[in-house]
């Protein structure tokens, strides 16, 4: 009783705090893997089975999603892990028609469909383009944290709504027209929200609840991130935002 | 999509979307600054939204509102007309739980008997004792005289109930001094039809416009037609149906006991005598007692069945 009392209150604990959450599942990975395996039939390898990765995952969100009237936690979380394994295991069926690029073209020939694919990346390409992003990633992940964010952070502050996503592309635009904005924002460590209204017209609510997500954006748009730039490529300003 | 991996925990991986969105997924053994086709995505806690509790809440209430409606409609809308003929004749209509929603005077009579009866939300055993009690003062009823009753209804078990319920009431409430007279239906639109009489209080309507003995007194044989042409109501029929012989009878003789009220007036003893003899007639036309006297004829010939099949039994 007291066990499930003190779970309980580390999973309270864990609802708004990222790593928490994920330390938690480090806790009771053998039990996640128990559930996995009651699932596949068989005693799941980590870092090779993806159904453990959908499993970690499930009980991360068990853990976010978990209120005291749905009954015990872990009871709950393993009917979640479950369920996710079902939804994971349908949507692998739908894709089971199409052939892998890392199956064997042919049973005696060892070199698979991808490696005899000629896309001009080789290798060495791959490794370098990843090690280069892995890198500006790296320092964009630190320059966040300068301003007291983590990228856990920014994925729980990211606009949900298509609208309010278009307000804060607009705001984009808009310190992209206005470079002041961005350097004001590197200088004091602060969004430069008021001018950032006054220049933009847009609802200063809307702006001010997604503040962390506009830092982040805002960054990847001042100090040359170009793998990152580059990856926002659809990224445009569409109309809406204004309340 | 294409999703850039950002960072990569135990149990997630948050991603960035080519929209700008970073979103948080399962990582299946990914690594930052890996491109991605295809993630498994956190799902959103589902949260009602403002409009949907309201149209929910504002669906629930209709369907409520309806309800209540259809119950209201089926309470309150008449199943049945009890019709109440002293002289004054007054339908009134009734809902199923016994409460009266509408109130007409069929002759002229009954449209001034119900003239200022409030008849909102009271039980139909109160209205007719109103009414009686406005009869009884008003002259049109008094002791030894009879009420007729009609119950019409889609609904038999309740115009059994009602008809049981408000003869009951009426002989209570009016101490048997009044005989309460059911008529069916049918008995009563046959004799709508040939326009006969219906009551046998009517000479108590030719005694209500001259409460005071008259100084005058017509003689005899000159009373029976005169009160048959001033009464002038329909339902007391003016012109008698020669089939209806009872009826005929009953009148002539009402008519001819009245007569001799009349002469007898100061005489208060013969007078007390000739109501005791209305009552006798009345008791006479009793169509109820005639019925259990025929039960009991019945009950009698059983009787003899049963003792005639002993007797076969002796014999074996």
């Amino acid at each position: 009783m007291d066990q499930e009392y003190e779970l309980v209150v580390q999973v309270d604990a864990a609802k708004n705090d990222t790593l928490a959450a994920d330390q938690l599942v480090r806790q009771y990975l053998p039990f996640i893997k128990a559930e996995t395996a009651k699932f596949i039939h068989r005693f799941p390898v980590e870092g090779e089975d993806d159904e453990l990765g959908i499993a970690m995952f499930a009980f991360h969100e068990a853990v976010l999603r978990y209120e005291t009237p749905r009954g015990a936690f872990l009871q709950y979380a393993a009917l979640h892990i479950r369920h996710r394994l079902i939804d994971y295991m349908r949507k692998e069926k739908r894709h089971a028609g199409g052939i892998s690029l890392e199956s064997s073209h042919d049973d005696e020939d060892s070199r698979t469909m991808l490696d005899q694919l000629e896309d001009g990346h080789n290798e060495l390409t791959r490794r370098e383009d990843l090690s280069a992003a892995q890198s500006e990633i790296g320092e964009f992940a630190s320059q966040l944290l300068e301003f007291g964010l983590s990228l856990s952070d920014i994925a729980e502050n990211c606009p949900k709504q298509k609208r309010t996503l278009a307000a804060c592309h607009q705001a984009l635009e808009c310190a992209k027209e206005n470079p002041e904005l961005l350097e004001k924002l590197l200088a004091t460590k602060r969004l430069p929200l008021g001018q950032l209204v006054q220049l933009s017209g847009l609802d200063k609510k809307t702006l001010e609840r997604h503040r962390k997500y506009l830092v982040a954006i805002f960054l990847a748009y001042t100090n040359g991130f170009e793998i990152i730039r580059g990856h926002l490529q659809q990224m445009s300003p569409q109309k809406g935002g204004r309340a | 999509m294409k999703y850039l991996v950002m960072e990569c925990g135990l149990s997630y991986a948050v991603v960035l979307d080519e929209q700008g969105r970073f979103l948080k997924a399962a990582n299946l053994n990914y690594c930052v600054g890996q491109e991605l086709e295809q993630v498994v995505l956190l799902k959103s806690r589902r949260k009602a939204k403002p409009l949907q509790k309201i149209l929910s809440l504002t669906a629930v209430a209709a369907c409520l509102c309806i309800l209540s409606l259809l119950a209201f409609q089926f309470v309150i809308s008449p199943v049945g007309t009890i019709r109440m003929t002293i002289n004054p004749d007054v339908a009134m209509k009734v809902n199923r739980l016994h409460y009266v929603v509408g109130l007409e005077g069929l002759n002229e009579d009954g449209k001034e008997l119900i003239q200022g009866v409030d008849y909102s939300w009271k039980k139909v055993e109160e209205v007719s004792d109103e009414l009686a009690d406005r009869a009884l003062e008003k002259g049109y009823l008094s002791q030894g005289d009879q009420i007729r009753l009609s119950v019409e209804s889609g609904d038999t078990e309740w115009k059994t109930a009602a008809e049981e319920m408000i003869v009951a009431e009426l002989e209570v409430h009016l101490d048997h001094e009044v005989a309460i007279i059911l008529w069916g239906g049918e008995e009563d639109e046959h004799e709508d039809e040939q326009g006969a009489s219906v009551t046998v209080s009517q000479p108590q309507n030719e005694m209500k416009p001259t409460p005071t003995p008259p100084t005058v007194t017509p003689t005899p044989s000159q009373v029976p037609p005169e009160t048959n042409s001033s009464a002038g109501k329909p339902a007391n029929g003016n012109d008698p149906d020669d089939d209806d012989d009872d009826d005929d009878h009953d009148d002539d003789r009402d008519d001819d006991d009245n007569d001799e009220d009349r002469d007898d007036d100061r005489d208060d003893d013969d007078n007390d005598e000739d109501r005791d003899d209305d009552r006798d007639d009345d008791s006479d036309d009793d169509d109820n007692d005639e019925d259990h006297d025929d039960r009991d004829d019945d009950d009698n010939d059983d009787d003899r069945d049963d003792d005639e099949e002993d007797d076969d039994d002796d014999d074996d």
